[in-house]
C-alpha cells in the first residue's frame, strides 16, 4: 500500500518534469465531507435491553419457562372461577366426598374434608405465587437498597458484616415463632398473610445486601467508574448511573430465583406449623395436610407436590435464560 | 518569676529524658535476640490474622447469645407456663399458684430460688457467663425438685467450663444430649458427604470436557429436573417405596425406620440426600472447570501438545479445587449438625432434630445452648476454609490488614 502510494507520488513528478503547462486544479477533485455520512456506522445500532430480549427468546429455557408461566398465570385466574359451588369449602355432604381418588370429575381427588384438589391447587398457587413474588420484591429492594450503601461505602463493612453474622446464626425457625407470637401480642387482628410476608422478609434481606455488595465492589474499581470519581461526581449519582444500571441485570436473576426459594420456605414455615392459619388455601399448607395421610392417599400430597414442582422448575429455568441473556458479553 | 520559669524548664527536660530513657530501654528491650525470637512467630501475618479472626468471632458470639437471651425475654411470661392450670392452683391456694408459676419460670432462668424476677440484663450477661470458658461450678434443680425449697435430691452442682444450659422437655443436660447423638449424625452425613463428592466430582469434569455435549446435555436436564423435587416429598416417597416389605425393594429389607442392629437400614435416607445434593456439587465443579479451561495457561499447555487428559486432571483440576477445598472445613463440621428431615422421618437418634424439636415444644435452654453451639460450629468452618485455602493454594496471601 505505502509502496504503490509512493509510485505514484514520483509517477506525478516524472509527469509534471515533462508537462509543466497542465493545470493543477484539473488534477484535484475536491471531495466534500459529508457530516452525516461520516457519522454512519456500519454495525447495527446496540440497544441492551433489545439484544436481551433477541438472547432470551432464542434459548429453550425462555420458551419453555415463559409459556408455563403463562399457564400458571392464566391458570391460577381462571381455573378457580370455574369451581363448582361448595368444591372448596366444608360442607355438609362434603364428607361423603372424602378421600375420592383421583378421577374425571375430581382431576386430583378430593382432600380428608371431601374438598375437590383439583381447584384447591390451582387457588393455592395464587395465594403462594402472589406471597412469594410481594416477599421477593420487599426482600430485593431492601437488600439492594443496603447492599448498594454498604459497597459504596467501605466504613459501613464492621457493623454490617457484624450483622450478617448475627442474622445468619439465629435459627430463622427460633425468629419466625418469637415474631408470630410477638406480632399476635401487639396486632391480634393482623392477616396471617402480613404476618408471614414480615417474618420472612425481616431477615432475609441479609442476602441480597452481602451479594449487592460484592457486585458493587467489582464495580467501582473499574476504570469507567473510576474515571467518573476522579472527574468528581457525587456519590448519589455514582450509585444511581454508574452502578445500578449494571446490578439491575443482576437483581432481575436474584429475584428470579429468589420467588421459589420463598415459596419453599412457606412449606417448611407450614411443616413445622408456623406458616398460614390452617383453612386458609396455599400450597404450604396443602402439602402439609396432605402429609398426614399420605400413605393412604398419596395424591393428597402428589397434587400439591406436583404444583410446587412445576413453580420451582418455571423459574429456575427463567432464571438460567435470564442470567444467560442479561449478560452483555453473550450478545455477540 | 523566673526561678518559677526555670523550674518548669528543668521539669520537662527532666520529663524528656525520662521519656527518651523509657522509649529507648523499650526498643532496646524489642531488639534483644531472646525477645526478638519470642515475637518472631506473633508477627507472621497469617498468625495475628487468625488471632484477630478468633477474636472478633468470639465477640460475634457473645453478642448473639446476649441477642437471644434478650429476644426470648421478650415473649410474654404466659408462654412459659399453664395459665389455667395456674388460675386453678391459685383460687385453691394463693401460694401454691405463685410456686407452679415460680418453678416454671425457674426452669427458664427468669426467676431465683427465692422467686425473684431476674431482669433482662441479668438473663443476658448471665447466659454470657456460662459460655465463657472459665470454670465454673452452678447450682441447678430441676422442676420437680423446686417446689420443695431448699433443694434437695434432683438437685445439684454442675462444675466445668462451658455451660450450655438444660433441656427443659428432656430433663437432661445439653452436652449429654449433644454427645449422645452426635456419633450417628456424623457417619450419615460423612458418608452422606464422601459418596455425594465420589459421584458428583467425575460426573461434573466428564460435563466440563465437552460443553454442549451429550454428556453436558444430560446432566443440564438431570440438574434442573433434580432441582424442581420439593426434598420432603422426595424423602417421604423415597421412604415409603424403599421401607415396603413387600414393595420391589422388599427382600433388601431396609424398612421404614433406621434400626440399630441393621447398619444398611441406613442406606435409604443416605441415598436420598446423596442424589438432591449431587446437582449442588456438579454445577460448581463444572463451572470452575470451565471457567479454568479458558485461560491462558491452558491455551500454553495445549499449543505445547500435552493431552487432554493430563490438561485436565494435572492442571486444571488442581486449579478448579481451590473454591471447593474451602467448603471442606464446613461440610465436615456441618456433619454434627446432621439433618432435620431425614432424622425425623427415619427416626435416627442425631443431633439434627434437636433444635428444631426444642423449638416445637418451646424448650428455650436447649434453644440457647444450641444456637451457641451451632453459631460456633458455623464461624469455625468459615474460619478454617479460609485457612485451608491459603495452604492449599500459594497464590493466595492473608495480609493482616484487610
Amino acid at each position: 500500500m505505502e509502496n504503490e502510494l509512493k509510485n505514484n507520488f514520483h509517477s506525478v513528478e516524472a509527469s509534471d518534469l515533462v508537462n509543466e503547462e497542465i493545470d493543477e486544479d484539473s488534477l484535484f477533485k475536491r471531495v466534500n465531507l459529508d457530516e452525516t455520512e461520516s457519522e454512519h456506522i456500519a454495525a447495527e445500532p446496540y440497544s441492551y435491553w433489545k439484544a436481551v430480549l433477541r438472547v432470551f427468546i432464542k434459548k429453550p429455557a425462555a420458551i419453555i419457562s415463559l409459556t408455563s408461566l403463562a399457564i400458571l398465570l392464566l391458570g391460577m385466574i381462571i381455573i378457580p372461577l370455574f369451581a363448582p359451588e361448595g368444591s372448596m369449602e366444608v360442607t355438609a355432604n362434603s364428607s361423603k366426598l372424602a378421600n375420592l381418588a383421583p378421577s374425571l370429575e375430581h382431576l386430583f381427588g378430593t382432600d380428608q374434608a371431601g374438598r375437590d384438589l383439583f381447584f384447591m391447587c390451582w387457588k393455592g398457587l395464587g395465594l403462594s405465587l402472589l406471597l412469594g413474588i410481594v416477599e421477593s420484591a420487599i426482600v430485593v429492594l431492601i437488600g439492594t437498597l443496603i447492599g448498594l450503601a454498604w459497597g459504596y461505602f467501605r466504613w459501613l463493612d464492621r457493623i454490617m458484616i457484624e450483622i450478617y453474622n448475627l442474622i445468619s446464626n439465629v435459627p430463622s425457625l427460633l425468629l419466625y415463632m418469637l415474631l408470630a407470637s410477638i406480632l399476635k401480642e401487639a396486632f391480634p387482628r393482623m392477616a396471617t398473610e402480613v404476618k408471614m410476608i414480615i417474618s420472612l422478609t425481616i431477615t432475609s434481606w441479609i442476602g441480597i445486601a452481602l451479594f449487592i455488595r460484592n457486585q458493587t465492589i467489582i464495580i467501582t474499581n473499574r476504570e469507567y467508574n473510576i474515571a467518573s470519581v476522579t472527574l468528581g461526581t457525587p456519590p448519589m449519582r455514582i450509585m444511581t448511573r454508574n452502578l445500578l444500571p449494571y446490578l439491575l441485570a443482576v437483581i432481575i436473576t436474584q429475584m428470579s430465583m429468589l420467588i421459589p426459594g420463598m415459596i419453599s420456605s412457606e412449606v417448611s414455615m407450614s411443616y413445622f406449623g408456623v406458616g398460614l392459619s390452617s383453612d386458609t388455601i396455599a400450597i404450604g399448607v396443602l402439602l402439609n395436610e396432605g402429609r398426614a395421610l399420605f400413605t393412604q392417599y398419596p395424591w393428597q400430597l402428589l397434587a400439591p407436590a406436583g404444583m410446587l414442582a412445576v413453580i420451582i422448575l418455571t423459574f429456575f429455568l427463567m432464571g438460567l435464560a435470564l442470567s444467560d441473556a442479561l449478560d452483555p458479553k453473550k450478545h455477540r | 518569676m523566673e526561678e518559677n520559669l526555670q523550674k518548669e524548664n528543668n521539669f520537662l527536660s527532666k520529663c524528656k529524658s525520662i521519656a527518651s530513657k523509657i522509649s529507648e530501654g523499650w526498643h532496646n528491650f524489642w531488639n534483644k535476640p531472646k525477645v526478638k525470637k519470642i515475637v518472631k512467630p506473633f508477627k507472621n501475618q497469617t498468625f495475628v490474622y487468625i488471632v484477630k479472626r478468633v477474636l472478633s468471632s468470639c465477640f460475634t458470639l457473645i453478642l448473639l447469645v446476649a441477642l437471644v437471651a434478650l429476644l426470648i425475654r421478650l415473649l410474654p411470661e404466659t408462654k412459659f407456663y399453664d395459665v389455667k392450670h395456674y388460675r386453678t392452683l391459685c383460687g385453691k391456694d394463693e401460694l401454691m399458684g405463685e410456686r407452679y408459676r415460680w418453678s416454671s419460670l425457674y426452669q427458664y432462668g427468669f426467676v431465683d430460688f427465692e422467686g425473684n424476677e431476674r431482669s433482662v440484663f441479668y438473663s443476658m450477661f448471665q447466659q454470657i457467663y456460662y459460655i465463657l470458658p472459665i470454670p465454673k461450678s452452678i447450682e441447678y434443680a430441676w422442676a420437680d425438685a423446686y417446689c420443695k425449697v431448699p433443694l434437695e435430691g434432683a438437685a445439684g452442682t454442675w462444675t466445668g467450663l462451658i455451660y450450655l444450659g438444660r433441656s427443659v422437655q428432656r430433663k437432661e443436660f445439653i452436652t449429654d444430649m449433644l454427645v449422645s447423638g452426635m456419633g450417628i449424625s456424623m457417619k450419615v452425613s460423612l458418608i452422606t458427604v464422601f459418596f455425594t463428592y465420589l459421584i458428583s466430582v467425575p460426573f461434573g469434569i466428564a460435563m466440563a470436557k465437552k460443553p454442549g455435549g451429550i454428556v453436558d446435555k444430560i446432566g443440564n436436564i438431570f440438574i434442573v429436573l433434580n432441582y424442581a423435587i420439593p426434598a420432603l416429598v422426595f424423602y417421604l416417597i423415597m421412604n415409603r417405596v424403599l421401607g415396603d416389605s413387600n414393595g420391589v425393594f422388599g427382600e433388601l429389607d431396609f424398612g421404614f425406620f433406621y434400626d440399630a442392629e441393621k447398619p444398611w437400614s441406613l442406606f435409604p435416607p443416605i441415598f436420598c440426600v446423596v442424589f438432591l445434593s449431587i446437582p449442588g456439587v456438579i454445577i460448581w465443579i463444572r463451572r470452575f472447570m470451565i471457567d479454568e479451561l479458558s485461560s491462558d495457561y491452558v491455551k500454553f499447555a495445549r499449543s505445547k501438545g500435552l493431552s487432554e487428559n493430563r490438561i485436565m486432571y494435572t492442571h486444571v483440576l488442581r486449579n478448579a479445587c481451590v473454591p471447593l477445598v474451602r467448603n471442606i472445613p464446613g461440610t465436615l463440621l456441618g456433619a454434627f449438625v446432621g439433618s432435620y428431615y431425614i432424622e425425623t422421618i427415619w427416626t435416627i437418634p442425631g443431633t439434627g432434630r434437636l433444635l428444631t424439636n426444642a423449638l416445637q415444644t418451646f424448650d428455650i435452654p436447649t434453644i440457647q445452648g444450641l444456637t451457641v453451639v451451632y453459631a460456633a460450629i458455623s464461624m469455625l468452618s468459615f474460619l478454617l476454609g479460609d485457612i485451608v485455602t491459603v495452604f492449599f493454594d500459594p497464590r493466595i496471601k492473608i495480609t493482616s490488614s484487610n
